[in-house]
């Protein structure tokens, strides 16, 4: 399980990324989500992992550029379903390829769920971009999770 | 585990749930005035300093690899600006006769537009979503829809939500943003919808009309909008055979946003 203030630490830099990288014009998709996937697919402390994931969702949700309430309801619908594809498919014990599957699949629901109220070919346009940055993103955060945690990564 | 879970799933939907009635009923937009409260000060220092930050490092990039194309650069500005000279001349002179007209036929002097001047605290870019927020709201006479420039009558966008002390700018490349647009010398008329990435569609332009690379995109004033604001300039035209409409994209002006001193047109 993550320590807090690892946690708090990890929520404050993507916080601050995600105010900064607009600047540069390369964003392509939102870094917090993408952190609750994978903290979520890993945590061996499940229960306390999502309640701290969406407490931490409520803070960027006033920043995600849409109605207050949406983010946290997209998170409540990742977290059930990373939930029940860990108990029904056993995802957490298998290889590193599957996990990163897995992981591509939730940002496409995520990504979907994000889009409902955009034009569908914005969404397929959108998705090579953003599955890019989540490939960097995850590399980076299951490095950073692996030195901070006491889970098998 | 699985009980613990789905327990904790229950008590944690309804706490949230709680937080956001109270957020939309109770008391209105308390949780997001606080949270906006919290980050503004800190965030326009942030925006301030990394538009500075953004200027400087372009500034030392581009002088040390690309002296040449800055040279050309600076020596079409200088023509353009010696163009705008003449035209900002032309103008005044027409300005003069309008006013001398006016009051001879008695019609009344248009308004001014009023500006309310704000700084921006917040970017928010991701795939969905291209806004900002701004740290003005309604107790400064803020509303939705009013348009948002920045220096140079470049619009940046609309005020999409508006809160007491903060307002949150949709900004022109958001896929929920549209705008009624002019193309050109011609005038074509055309609608701008937004497809991120600094970038807007231009759609309802039909094979028949002319529009080509680089010519200059400005709102048309048959919406909210204040008319003769600049949005960008055309970066690509494409056709398809059988379609109806060309295929028009702009490239926007300001994009990505990096100056943290914006105006509100009011109303």
């Amino acid at each position: 399980m993550i320590r807090w203030y690892y946690f708090l630490v990890i929520v404050l830099v993507i916080f601050l990324a995600e105010r900064l990288l607009p600047a540069t014009g390369l964003v392509s998709i939102s870094l917090f989500p993408l952190f609750a996937i994978i903290l979520l697919l890993r945590s061996q402390n499940y229960v306390t992992d999502f309640w701290r994931v969406v407490i931490s969702g409520l803070i960027f949700d006033g920043f995600s550029g849409f109605g207050f309430g949406f983010l946290t309801l997209i998170i409540f619908l990742l977290g059930l379903t990373i939930y029940l594809a860990r108990n029904e498919l056993a995802i957490s014990q298998r290889s590193w390829f599957s996990s990163l599957t897995f992981f591509i699949l939730f940002v496409i629901e995520y990504q979907a769920l994000f889009l409902l109220k955009s034009p569908r070919h914005y969404l397929i346009a959108s998705l090579p971009a953003a599955l890019a940055y989540s490939l960097i993103f995850y590399w980076l955060l299951t490095w950073v999770l692996k030195k901070t945690t006491n889970d098998i990564f | 585990m699985v009980r613990g879970f789905y327990k904790t799933y229950f008590l944690v939907s309804i706490a949230v749930s709680a937080i956001l009635l109270i957020n939309k009923y109770l008391f209105v937009d308390f949780w997001t005035d606080g949270l906006y409260m919290i980050f503004n000060k800190p965030g326009v220092f942030l925006v301030d300093n990394l538009g500075k930050a953004a200027d400087f490092s372009a500034k030392v990039f581009y002088s040390s690899f690309q002296i040449s194309k800055i040279t050309a650069e600076n020596e079409d500005l200088k023509t353009e600006n010696l163009k705008l000279l003449s035209e900002v001349a032309r103008l005044k002179k027409s300005e003069q006769e309008n006013d001398l007209l006016r009051k001879q036929l008695t019609i009344p002097v248009e308004d001014q537009r009023q500006l309310l001047a704000a700084k921006v605290f917040s970017l928010n870019q991701n795939s969905a979503a291209s806004t900002l927020l701004i740290n003005k709201g309604t107790k400064d006479h803020a509303e939705k829809s009013m348009a948002v420039i920045a220096p140079g009558n470049v619009l940046i966008g609309a005020l999409n939500r508006v809160f007491n002390d903060y307002s949150e700018v949709l900004l022109l490349d958001d896929p929920r943003s549209t705008a009624s647009v002019k193309i050109g010398d011609a005038g074509i008329i055309a609608n701008a919808r937004g497809v991120g990435h600094g970038q807007v569609s231009l759609e309802l332009v039909t094979n028949n009309e002319s529009v080509s690379q680089n010519d200059l995109v400005v709102t048309s004033g048959l919406d909210n909008l204040p008319e003769v604001l600049l949005l960008g300039k055309i970066s690509n035209v494409g056709l398809k055979g059988g379609n109806l409409f060309k295929t028009v994209t702009a490239g926007l002006f300001d994009y990505p946003v990096t100056n943290p001193n914006l105006f509100v047109i009011l109303r």
